[in-house]
């Protein structure tokens, strides 16, 4: 089912190739002092930003055109990655920039936030990751120059170095994008806790921000410095969310399987410990279309969060992190340090994939936006004890409103390499308005389009389209920074809980009082 | 799970008949040998045996359940203790419970009579609904059509109910054939052209406003528990008796089947119980219907038999791994809700108890009295024996046996029904007889009527009705 991509980085011939094809993009600029990554796969190239590094090349003329700049992805030699690999045809060329419109169109310069919604000047943490995915993309697929990336990251880490946090603890779960104030989800002023999974991702993103642009290390580190992690995660290292309703504020237990894992390794790799919310249990499966597909069986009866099973939370662990441990440093990409993970989204995959191969409904869920009431839906394979429900975060069943998710159908398409997601990709690859990017998604049973747009969906269409070129986004370059010497104090950090300062497991969790 | 095949002993003694007689002898000798040897009772799955005095006592609790709520006037027993209203199902149970007093000699020839009489005399001579079909309730009493508020009403019938009393008044013309010919008398009356379609599919009907709603009725379970009745008179119950529609669940490893018919789309849950499969197991030894011939240590609905395997073995793996002791079907109880699917799975999750309604009340989970019983004849095994305890004093001498017992906290639920208290004796007289149904003497009196071209019924029997298309 799933094909071995087409790799030539790791032969000779390929190497040779890649080489004759350079040529006349080296003698135009100055980007040879780099190569020698293509020759000595092991070695770990220190380089700056600046490094010019031409290493993408048949049909890239327009790239050494452009200057040939800074493929900061370029650290080492990581491997076969699965699904597609290779250069961006012209038409997915074309997608990239369409979708880039739309962080073009919801930047607001006085923060470097975008908004999450088109025109809604309003954001979160998860959406902000988003951003900062499609950002990365549009820096390596020559979309902007080093000016624009180093301008929009640098008014956002300047936001982040005096956000007002919840509590002045964490990140409120919510942002006006113009002016950086804490917002309920109306987008009216105040502070409504804030979201461990959310949290999670954008840390996964600095991470991946900070390895490949160590120019931007320190900003980043500061940011996350200010942070208090006591009541995010627990000893065990269970993660919680905060939700505050009136005076109350509740931490409770954040986290399905699937996302739960995804967003643990965002802690993980700035070295917290995240025993419990790491582990895959407890799961159990239920057989759709002859596949196993695993759910979590906390139950929403009892607990109030649904179980959804989508395909979002497995696809970017696919393009982010290659299913590896959030702290794998250098395992090959044809290898997955998780591989529960990797078998799991198969298996989300494969239902998927057999849902149309039984019924001919063309099948790409998540989570998505929709553009009247209720806004938005967990448009599942599973949860709540049905296949294939559709429900609203109150768990209302919405029918209605499944979808063909663009984000979803983009990102299976990259992660694996089958007819079926060639479908996928004919069936969303002009569903945009070239003026504003591309469209949440197309609802299964109208065949029309959502006509939203977020920053969600365009950013992760955007890194899907990233993966083909680059595989594993997260690359390590491993250079200590403020981040690790504050680690290694230990006389610093205990009020904050950094990880350098490990509780007890089996005490009561932070914050329950 | 099965008793050891002792066939060398049992074919030694039958060639022991042999030199004994003359050749005609020794055939007819070897064919009785054969006969007894078939139904023997070292051949059918579970319990078996002669009944120990303290389970003739709870035959008798049991009984005392249909003494107590016997209306001598109409024939007819109540659906629950003390309140004088009954459906088709319990006059089902009540045929059972009746038989298998006569077969365990809890009453005398006489008695057993002027009960079968009485009952098939109401049966012909009561009103239907809209002239068609037995109403969903009858006043016990009187014999009376009433609603849910037990007022006279006609709301309507329920195929279900009718297909457990189809069966039974089947066993009763196979087992007392002197009483088949009212029975069909009784069937005779009613029409089925809205109650089972032309390929089998069962219909409920409801009377709303001045129209009968027909509403397809029936989940995987008690969809094809029904499905045997309707059967066992020779209708085709191909789409009723399929399992399709149905997905998989997983619990313990264990793949059960589920109905895929959704109930937020259909309005109707589709719960994963014991009862259905408990009684096509005691009723039928899971074999087919027209299977009047296989030893009952096989079960010709090799399928069926797997599933309840199933049934037993999941409820079985809850104890060994979570330690609560499980025998779960649908209970009515003494309080509001009054009702719950108490289900292995229904409404999308497992362990699930649940109302009418849908309201989830898992604090009204039971380890059910009538499911226990059930298990207990069924399967032999460490559980099984572990559940008999559970329940085996739940009830009172004097009006017969609870429901069941509160998973949560251990008290008895003292609603007392007729279900119930008839699946008690079912259980025994399996264990004393085996599969306890017996198809009536083809061709029946429903058959000769029904082919009489110049004379038709016009009730949609099966001889009246073309083939599905």
């Amino acid at each position: 089912m799933i094909r071995p991509s087409l790799e030539t980085r790791s032969s000779a011939a390929g190497r040779r190739l890649l080489l004759a094809a350079l040529a006349p993009c080296l003698a135009l600029s100055a980007c040879g002092s780099q190569l020698s990554w293509l020759f000595e796969p092991s070695a770990t190239t220190l380089g700056g930003g600046d490094a010019k590094v031409c290493f993408r090349v048949p049909d890239m003329g327009p790239l050494c055109e452009m200057g040939c700049e800074t493929p900061s992805s370029k650290s080492g030699y990581h491997g076969k990655h699965p699904g597609r690999s290779g250069e961006l045809s012209a038409v997915e060329m074309k997608m990239a920039r369409i979708a880039w419109k739309y962080f073009e169109n919801n930047y607001q310069p006085t923060t470097g936030l975008v908004n999450s919604v088109d025109g809604f000047p309003s954001t979160t943490m998860w959406d902000t990751a988003s951003y900062l995915g499609g950002l990365l993309a549009a820096r390596e697929l020559c979309i902007i120059d080093k000016h624009e990336f180093d301008k929009r990251l640098s008014k956002l880490l300047g936001t982040f170095s005096t956000l007002d946090l919840f509590q002045g603890e964490l990140p409120n779960k919510a942002y006006n994008t113009e002016t950086a104030a804490k917002v309920d989800y109306t987008n009216a002023p105040g502070e409504i806790g804030f979201s461990a999974l959310d949290l999670g991702r954008l840390l996964i993103w600095f991470r991946i921000l900070k390895e490949r642009f160590p120019e931007h290390a320190n900003g980043i580190d500061r940011a996350l410095l200010r942070w208090n992690y006591c009541r995010v995660l627990d000893a065990c290292g269970t993660m919680y969310g905060a939700l505050k309703t009136g005076d109350k504020v509740e931490y409770l237990q954040e986290g399905r399987l699937g996302y739960e894992e995804y967003a643990a390794k965002g802690f993980q790799m700035w070295g917290f410990s995240t025993v419990l919310s790491s582990l895959a249990e407890p799961y159990e499966t239920i057989p759709i279309f002859g596949v196993d597909v695993p759910y979590d069986t906390r139950d929403p009866r009892v607990l109030g969060a649904h179980n959804y099973v989508v395909a979002e939370s497995y696809v970017l662990d696919a393009i982010e992190l290659n299913w590896d441990e959030g702290t794998d440093r250098s395992s090959s990409d044809s290898t997955h340090t998780v591989p529960w993970m990797r078998d799991f989204a198969d298996r989300i995959y494969l239902a998927q994939e057999g849902r149309y191969l039984e019924t001919g409904v063309i099948t790409a869920r998540t989570e998505h936006q929709l553009a009247g009431p209720p806004y938005f839906v967990y448009d599942t394979i599973y949860t709540d004890g049905y296949p294939w429900n559709t429900i609203t975060e109150t768990g209302q069943f919405v029918p209605e409103h499944s979808a063909i998710a663009l984000k979803g159908a983009l990102g299976m398409w990259a992660v694996w390499e089958t007819p079926y997601t060639d479908l996928l990709f004919d069936t969303i690859s002009s569903l945009y308005d070239p003026e504003k990017g591309f469209y949440e998604g197309r609802y299964e049973i109208s065949g029309k389009v959502i006509e939203t747009f977020t920053a969600n969906n365009n950013g992760i269409m955007l890194e899907s389209l990233l993966y083909k070129t680059q595989g594993k986004l997260l690359r390590w370059k491993g250079i200590p920074g403020i981040w690790e010497t504050a680690l290694s104090n230990p006389f610093d950090g205990a009020r904050r809980c950094l990880p350098q300062h490990p509780r007890e497991c089996g005490a009561p969790r932070p914050g329950s009082g | 799970m099965w008793r050891r095949h002792r066939v060398p002993g049992t074919l030694a003694l039958l060639a022991l008949f042999t030199p004994l007689g003359g050749c005609g002898l020794a055939v007819n000798s070897v064919r009785e040998g054969v006969e007894n040897f078939r139904n023997s009772q070292l051949f059918h799955q579970g319990q078996h045996g002669e009944l120990t005095d303290q389970e003739l006592e709870w035959a008798r609790t049991a009984w005392r359940y249909f003494e107590n709520n016997y209306n001598s006037e109409t024939g007819l027993t109540n659906m629950m203790d003390r309140y004088g209203v009954t459906s088709m199902w319990c006059v089902g149970d009540s045929l059972a419970a009746l038989v298998a007093a006569e077969q365990l000699e809890l009453i005398d020839k006489r008695r057993f009579d002027l009960r079968m009489s009485t009952l098939l005399g109401t049966l012909n001579r009561m009103d239907l609904f809209a002239g068609r079909v037995p109403n969903r309730l009858y006043d016990t009493a009187s014999a009376k059509m009433v609603g849910y508020d037990n007022q006279p009403a006609e709301i309507g019938w329920s195929a279900i109910d009718l297909g457990r009393l189809l069966i039974w008044l089947s066993a009763v013309a196979g087992h007392y054939p002197e009483y088949g010919e009212y029975a069909q008398k009784a069937m005779l009356r009613w029409s089925f052209c809205d109650v089972i379609g032309a390929c089998g599919g069962l219909y409920s009907g409801a009377a709303v406003a001045d129209r009968i709603d027909l509403v397809q009725e029936g989940r995987l379970g008690y969809e094809e528990y029904a499905a045997l009745g309707f059967a066992s008179w020779g209708f085709n119950t191909a789409r009723a008796s399929s399992w399709e529609p149905y997905e998989q669940i997983t619990l313990y490893g264990i793949d059960l089947p589920r109905d895929a018919r959704d109930p937020r789309q259909t309005g109707t849950f589709a719960p994963v119980v014991s009862l259905p499969h408990l009684l096509a197991g005691l009723e039928f030894n899971w074999d087919r219907i027209r299977d009047t011939e296989s030893s009952d240590a096989r079960h010709s609905d090799a399928a069926w038999a797997q599933l309840a395997q199933k049934i037993y073995a999941v409820q079985e793996a809850r104890w060994r791994n979570d330690r609560i002791l499980t025998a779960r079907t649908d209970n009515p109880l003494s309080a509001p809700p009054f009702f719950v699917y108490d289900a292995i799975h229904v409404a999308g999750y497992p362990w699930n108890t649940i109302s009418d309604q849908g309201d989830v009340r898992n604090d009204l989970a039971l380890v059910s009295s009538r499911a226990a019983f059930g298990l207990w004849a069924l399967f032999k095994g460490d559980y099984s024996e572990t559940l008999l305890k559970a329940v085996c004093t739940l009830n009172d001498p004097d009006r017969g046996w609870f429901e069941g017992r509160y998973e949560a906290t251990g008290d008895h639920e003292k609603a007392i029904s007729c279900t119930t208290n008839a699946l008690v004796l079912e259980v025994l007289l399996y264990k004393s007889r085996g599969k306890l149904f017996k198809a009536p003497e083809q061709p029946t009196l429903l058959d000769l009527r029904a082919s009489n071209v110049f004379v038709p019924p016009g009730r949609c029997l099966p001889a009246e009705r073309r083939s599905c298309t």
